[in-house]
């Protein structure tokens, strides 16, 4: 992958975002700011409770920034009106899947197309197919979220962000629920995913994935981006000790 | 359980076909239907003679099949007492006064309104067979085995079968000819009648055994709802004095009951949707609104804002209005003046008052269930649906209620329950509903015992029918979670 190119306007513009919990004694994010440009694929690693989720979550405004402001597509995430706008054009895929229980897989996949986007039940099921298609899985149309399993749901769950035609997918450790022989199923549609040039930023301790996709890693910890560079650089020579003591602990 | 069950096969083997319970149940059913085949009631009574002791005599002679207590309430002649009550005993005309030989008769008489309790009491071991039958030809015919469900049928209307024949005794010889009876035997029933109470119980024993083997319910709602509809029915029937003269004069309370908890109801459910939502906001007026209307009106009791709305809004309205007129008199605008006036005369009608009240103080319990129920559902749930666009309430709507709803609905059904019983509550209120309307005929007659019997088992009909229904419901939304 080649680095960003740098005649082209960020599509993701993190300014000076802060974050704390709790009345403030727990400082989630602490002055945060990064540039995130089309078609990159920017991983992001770091010890638990370092603010990866929460930097996630503050992009499509599931968490509002406490200070800083973040731009994405060059709206301005201020305002309500916007907020839904932007959420349109960000997908999110969590850790749990949170797929909705009482509606069918197909149903999943086109409720949002149409009390959000608008469009007709045939429109929206022609889409959802055409995704099941994509993930693999045409044949569970049908089944509701308890009949299948972990990997085949994250899957739905990657469908269901997909069918809202996003230009940016955020992913929230979309692989730590899973059980081992589950993760390469979906690891492979996010590789399709960044091959078809989908901006994403992908919260994962996937190594396998990051090698192969990754155009940039960001290490974080305490709320802070402390390194923020290529694969090689990271993996073969990383600058900061924390980053190398880090990667010790999960490389063995 | 119930319907959920459904039906449960258990698979028979050739041994299993033998089984001791299914063959005294076979044999149940044939001592029944051989019962009534044989003489059971071959005498009965056709008149009495009374004499009073001024040795004057009066005669009745019985136009029915079934007599009443007639001959108790003939009025002895001034200054004389009944010295003396002789029953005349006729023999019975069809099939030797066999058990079906009386049903073809009373289904024969032109005032079947006299006999339906008694044809009542012996249709029902009859009715037991056919459940019965049905769970021996399924046994028998197919491998399948046995089905659960005919089996709770058969037991809840078998279990009533034995009782129903002794009262179709008491019915021939009647309340009060018990003790003639007892020492005059040819007032005693014959053969038939024993066996077919025999047959009856082997029924019981055998349905029973069936019942604790298959694990299933050992009645099912409608017979419960029905024992108790038939025991109220046959007070009316055998009792038209007083039970028939209460009945015509509760029956429309009923109505009212009704329409006051179905109407209350719907009203509940708006205000304890909005409450719950409330009770879920972030935004703090919001919240602090829905919060004072729960804690307060949860503290005082349902009797005690009934009374305020009924005796103490109307001053509060006057209040009000005399304000508001105050006003008028300030800034001199027209319409303040009819509104003030207005709202000096508002009053509540007794129905708005009692929906009022039902529907403020149940808002607030309801919206507490609502309130549980909104935030049992797992916060990724609403995440997922904001990340996908959807604005706030349509997350609520499409997300967040449809599967509050499975969770919300079985309390939400008690509480219907609940209401259809302090419904009574509103009696204080002149509104005739079913308690009231008892309470005012208890006032007239002094017939305090039959009053608030029969004024119990409507409420107890009622109280079934709806948990019923509830439970019903519930179980057509239950889904795999
Ligand atoms: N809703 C919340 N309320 C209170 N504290 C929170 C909340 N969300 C996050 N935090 C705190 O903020 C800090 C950062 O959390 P965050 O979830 O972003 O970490 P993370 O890097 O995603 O960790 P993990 O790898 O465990 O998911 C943690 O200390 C966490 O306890
Ligand atoms: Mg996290």
């Amino acid at each position: 992958m080649e680095s960003p190119a740098s005649d082209k306007r960020p599509i993701i513009a993190i300014r000076n975002i802060s974050k704390s919990f709790e009345h403030g004694r727990v400082v989630a994010l602490d002055n945060v700011s990064t540039d995130i440009y089309p078609s990159e694929v920017v991983v992001i690693i770091g010890p638990s409770g370092s603010g990866k989720s929460t930097l996630l979550r503050c992009i499509n405004h599931l968490e509002t920034p406490d200070a800083g402001t973040i731009e994405v597509d060059g709206v301005l995430m201020t305002d309500a009106a916007n907020i839904n706008k932007v959420r349109m054009e960000v997908g999110m895929v969590f850790q749990q899947f949170n797929l909705f229980p009482h509606l069918t897989v197909m149903e999943n996949i086109c409720l949002a197309q149409r009390v959000v986007r608008k469009r007709t039940l045939a429109e929206s099921s022609e889409i959802a197919l055409d995704l099941l298609n994509k993930v693999g899985i045409p044949e569970k149309a049908d089944a509701y979220p308890n009949q299948i399993s972990g990997g085949q749901q994250q899957r739905v769950a990657i469908a269901r962000a997909l069918a809202m035609q996003p230009k940016i997918m955020l992913f929230d450790e979309p692989t730590s629920a899973l059980d081992p022989e589950m993760i390469k199923e979906v690891v492979d549609v996010m590789l399709d995913l960044a091959r078809d040039g989908m901006t994403m930023v992908v919260v994962s301790h996937e190594m396998g994935f990051a090698r192969n996709a990754a155009s940039r890693i960001i290490f974080m910890d305490d709320g802070q981006i402390i390194e923020d560079s290529s694969p090689q650089q990271l993996f073969n020579d990383p600058k900061e000790q924390r980053t190398r003591d880090f990667l010790g602990k999960i490389l063995h | 359980m119930g319907y959920q069950a459904g039906m449960i096969g258990t698979q028979l083997s050739n041994a299993q076909k033998r089984d001791w319970r299914l063959v005294v149940l076979a044999v149940g059913v044939a001592l029944v239907l051989l019962g009534y085949l044989l003489p059971m009631y071959p005498n009965y009574i056709t008149g009495a003679q009374t004499t009073y002791s001024d040795n004057s005599t009066v005669s009745l002679s019985f136009p029915t099949l079934i007599n009443r207590q007639l001959y108790t309430q003939t009025t002895p002649p001034k200054d004389a007492e009944t010295t003396a009550v002789s029953i005349q005993v006729g023999p019975a005309r069809y099939l030797w006064g066999s058990g079906f030989g009386w049903l073809f008769q009373a289904l024969n008489t032109n005032n079947l309104e006299q006999v339906a309790s008694f044809v009542t009491c012996l249709l029902i071991p009859l009715l037991a067979l056919i459940p019965a039958a049905w769970v021996l030809g399924r046994a028998w015919a197919s491998p399948n085995g046995l089905c659960a469900r005919s089996i709770s049928a058969a037991f809840s209307v078998a279990f009533f079968a034995p009782a129903a024949m002794l009262c179709s005794w008491l019915h021939q010889i009647d309340f009060s000819g018990l003790l003639l009876a007892l020492n005059r035997p040819y007032l005693l029933p014959s053969l038939g009648f024993w066996v077919a109470l025999a047959g009856s119980i082997l029924l019981v024993v055998a349905l029973y055994g069936l019942h604790r083997e298959l694990e299933c319910q050992a009645f099912t709602w409608w017979a419960l709802v029905a024992a108790v509809a038939i025991v109220a029915w046959l007070l009316v029937k055998t009792k038209p004095q007083p039970y028939l003269e209460i009945w015509q004069y509760i029956e429309d309370g009923i109505w009212v009951t009704l329409r006051i908890v179905v109407i209350s109801f719907i009203f509940i459910l708006i205000v304890s949707l909005l409450g719950g939502l409330g009770r879920v906001s972030k935004s703090p007026v919001i919240y602090g609104i829905a919060s004072l209307y729960v804690e307060l009106l949860r503290g005082i009791p349902l009797m005690v804002q009934l009374l305020f709305i009924w005796f103490a809004l109307p001053q509060l309205f006057d209040a009000l209005g005399g304000l508001v007129l105050r006003l008028y008199g300030l800034v001199d605008w027209e319409f303040l003046s009819s509104a003030g006036v207005k709202l000096q005369e508002l009053r509540l009608s007794p129905f708005t008052a009692a929906v009022t009240g039902l529907t403020i103080c149940y808002g607030a319990y309801v919206s507490e269930i609502f309130r549980a129920g909104i935030s049992s559902i797992h916060r990724g749930q609403m995440e997922a649906a904001r990340s996908l666009g959807m604005t706030y309430m349509q997350a609520m709507r499409y997300i967040i209620l449809p599967q509050a709803v499975r969770v919300i609905l079985p309390p939400v059904g008690n509480e219907f329950v609940m209401l259809l019983k302090d419904s009574s509550l509103v009696s204080v209120l002149a509104v005739s509903d079913l308690t009231r309307r008892g309470r005012e005929y208890m006032a007239r007659t002094f017939l305090s015992f039959e009053t608030w019997i029969l004024v119990a088992l409507c409420y107890l009909v009622l109280t079934l029918f709806a948990s019923r229904v509830v439970e019903y419901i519930e179980a057509r939304t239950t889904f795999e979670s």
